[in-house]
């Protein structure tokens, strides 16, 4: 876990990865079947139901934060063992390339699948109804610059950025300042923290896709990374929140209860809650992503620290899962959208095939190429 | 000059220690980029201005700083004495200085007009603008070369910062005189960048003032004999 307790390999934190990389595939997958995503999720099925909600927000709360802090953790991990130019190469060769390799061929995919989706579905969702009709004008607008999803590893290039100013401009000794607060001091402080970024940002938080970096982000996302910074940094600050995992655990429960219930019941600009309301909502959203993303950790760390073969599996081709999913998922929920299926079967169907598809993918195009040494996940990290 | 090049280490060790003196600065510079683009990134006007301003603001701090922390004061501190004890040439020296400047300034300053560019084409911001931006930017460019120029070859503070104030009202002049001029003008508002001759003529201007102050300034070091 840290510098100092000798090399105990960390199976948790790739079993972590790879069932939040799992769960982002389901959230991804919810969205189309949730009411309140109707209006901008580009394959929003006719049918749906408030559950699809209740789970999809729940894991959005915390799913990204837990990835930020598990990036902030190898940052200072690979800081620890390498130094700053062999940092550099690395993270260039695992964060950087992807993102200049994938992003060109993500936005001609998702070009083809959107246009796929505007020629072949009769139930068309309102957002393809929209660019429809954008396109269908005189002079057509360009498309936004943007990210899309791989807005993970372009944020998480400007985080290391920040962290290489950081190590220079800050004093290591101010590290002892956490050590010195207690458990639930440093939770409020991590809550209060997050509460002006995500205020000036709707609710729930937005994915930030604009080819710039977004400062909300870089805040929220950082109080994260910065945490997974400091756990690694200080030997004892994760085990210190242990004995309360179950107290965040419900309070993060109860918390998120009360935010969704006070979430508006679509999530068009018009209906933003604002002033005191959509203060209360975002303290509730900061205190379930805070809670429950601490939760995840520690949790992982007292269930998940084994070796399994699937897990490691699945976390070998998480990297991959990540960059090709969307797409996939949009084409196979394209395709489910005019069927006359329970919205259950649309789900389970739509999310089975996007996995079967990614894996295929995986063992077809990367694991016989040297993508693999780039995208596929080694299970090296020790402490 | 190429003579200086047979002192490639210690030149290489020259450049180094000055990128270790400005690495603090560097940082704080990077952190500041990354908050400006962030703001302008918002892209309502107001932050959009605010952010313009305050990049213009840091580019100048970044040349005026290390052209003062690297060249002038290593005079002033009885640094450059200390470099005269070792064994560099005058020329190694200057090209030592050349470089590691060129290099802490144009790195910063390339993913500042970068991250700027990126910000106007992926916002609402109109693109009709670029060619503005770029233009001020190769004017702060072309002042930095010109103090970093005196400073290099007076090491006078006094001349130096005459030059950094002149260059700075200029500045002022120079963004008056091209958003005046019809060919910028008209086309600030339009959704592309429009390079008409105006544009790329003062473009090539500012280029070739850049690279004629950069070379005439390695000539003349090249000619000095001593340090001083």
């Amino acid at each position: 876990m840290s510098p100092s307790n000798g090399s105990a390999r960390l199976f948790y934190l790739d079993n972590l990865r790879a069932l939040a990389m799992l769960a982002g595939l389901f959230f991804h997958a919810a969205l189309a079947y949730s009411p309140m995503a109707q209006p901008f999720w580009p394959s929003a099925d006719v049918l749906n139901h408030p559950l699809f909600d209740v789970f999809a927000w729940a894991s959005h709360v915390f799913r990204m934060p837990v990835f930020f802090l598990l990036a902030g953790f190898f940052a200072a991990m690979l800081l620890h063992k390498y130094a700053d130019g062999a940092f550099w190469r690395n993270r260039l060769r695992r964060v950087g390339l992807p993102l200049l390799l994938f992003l060109p061929l993500l936005t001609l995919a998702m070009g083809v699948v959107i246009q796929f989706g505007l020629t072949h579905i009769q139930q068309k969702p309102p957002l393809l109804a929209f660019i429809q009709a954008m396109l269908n004008q005189a002079e057509p607008p360009a498309m936004p610059l943007s990210t899309m999803h791989l807005w993970f590893l372009y944020h998480l290039l400007f985080l290391y950025l920040l962290t290489w100013c950081g190590r220079i401009l800050l004093n290591r000794q101010r590290l002892s300042w956490f050590t010195e607060r207690g458990p639930n001091q440093l939770v409020l402080l991590l809550i209060l923290a997050c509460v002006p970024a995500l205020y000036s940002v709707s609710v729930p938080f937005p994915a930030p896709e604009w080819i710039f970096p977004a400062l909300w982000a870089l805040w929220f996302y950082g109080v994260f990374y910065s945490l997974g910074y400091a756990c690694y940094s200080i030997p004892s600050l994760l085990a210190r929140f242990e004995p309360f995992r179950h107290y965040y655990l419900l309070l993060g429960a109860l918390c998120y209860a009360v935010y969704y219930l006070l979430l508006p019941p679509t999530l068009i600009p018009q209906s933003q809650p604002q002033g005191w309301l959509k203060l209360a909502i975002t303290v509730l959203e900061s205190c379930s992503a805070v809670l429950w993303t601490l939760c995840a950790v520690l949790y992982a760390r007292r269930r998940l620290n084994w070796d399994s073969r699937a897990l490691a599996y699945l976390s070998k081709v998480s990297f991959w899962l990540y960059i090709v999913h969307l797409p996939l998922l949009f084409f196979v929920q394209f395709l489910l959208i005019d069927l006359p299926l329970a919205v259950w079967a649309k789900f389970i169907l739509s999310s089975g095939a996007t996995l079967v598809l990614s894996l295929l993918g995986f063992h077809i195009l990367v694991a016989p190429t040297r993508l693999a040494s780039v995208l596929g996940g080694n299970r090296t990290h020790q402490a | 000059m190429l003579t200086a090049l047979n002192n490639t280490p210690m030149i290489k060790r020259l450049i180094v220690k000055d990128w270790q003196l400005m690495k603090k600065s560097l940082a704080a510079y990077m952190l500041g980029g990354v908050v400006i683009i962030g703001m302008m990134g918002m892209a309502t006007p107001l932050m959009f201005n605010t952010g313009a301003i305050m990049m213009i603001t840091l580019m100048i701090v970044i040349g005026a700083r290390s052209a003062i922390e690297l060249v002038v004061n290593e005079k002033k501190d009885q640094t450059l004495a200390f470099m005269m004890s070792l064994p560099v040439t005058a020329q190694d020296y200057a090209l030592a200085k050349l470089g590691a400047n060129l290099a802490l300034y144009l790195v910063p300053w390339l993913l500042l007009v970068l991250g700027m560019l990126l910000v106007i084409v992926s916002t609402p911001v109109t693109n009709g603008v670029i060619p503005l931006v770029v233009l001020v930017s190769v004017f702060i460019l072309l002042s930095y070369c010109c103090y970093l120029a005196t400073a290099l070859l007076s090491y006078s503070e006094g001349y130096t910062i005459t030059v950094m104030i002149m260059t700075n009202l200029l500045l002022n002049g120079f963004i008056f005189w091209i958003i005046r001029m019809p060919a910028v003008h008209t086309t600030l508002e339009a959704p592309t960048a429009s390079w008409n001759s105006t544009t790329l003529g003062l473009l090539l201007a500012g280029t070739v003032l850049v690279v004629g102050v950069l070379v005439l300034t390695a000539y003349l070091q090249k000619r000095k004999t001593s340090f001083l």
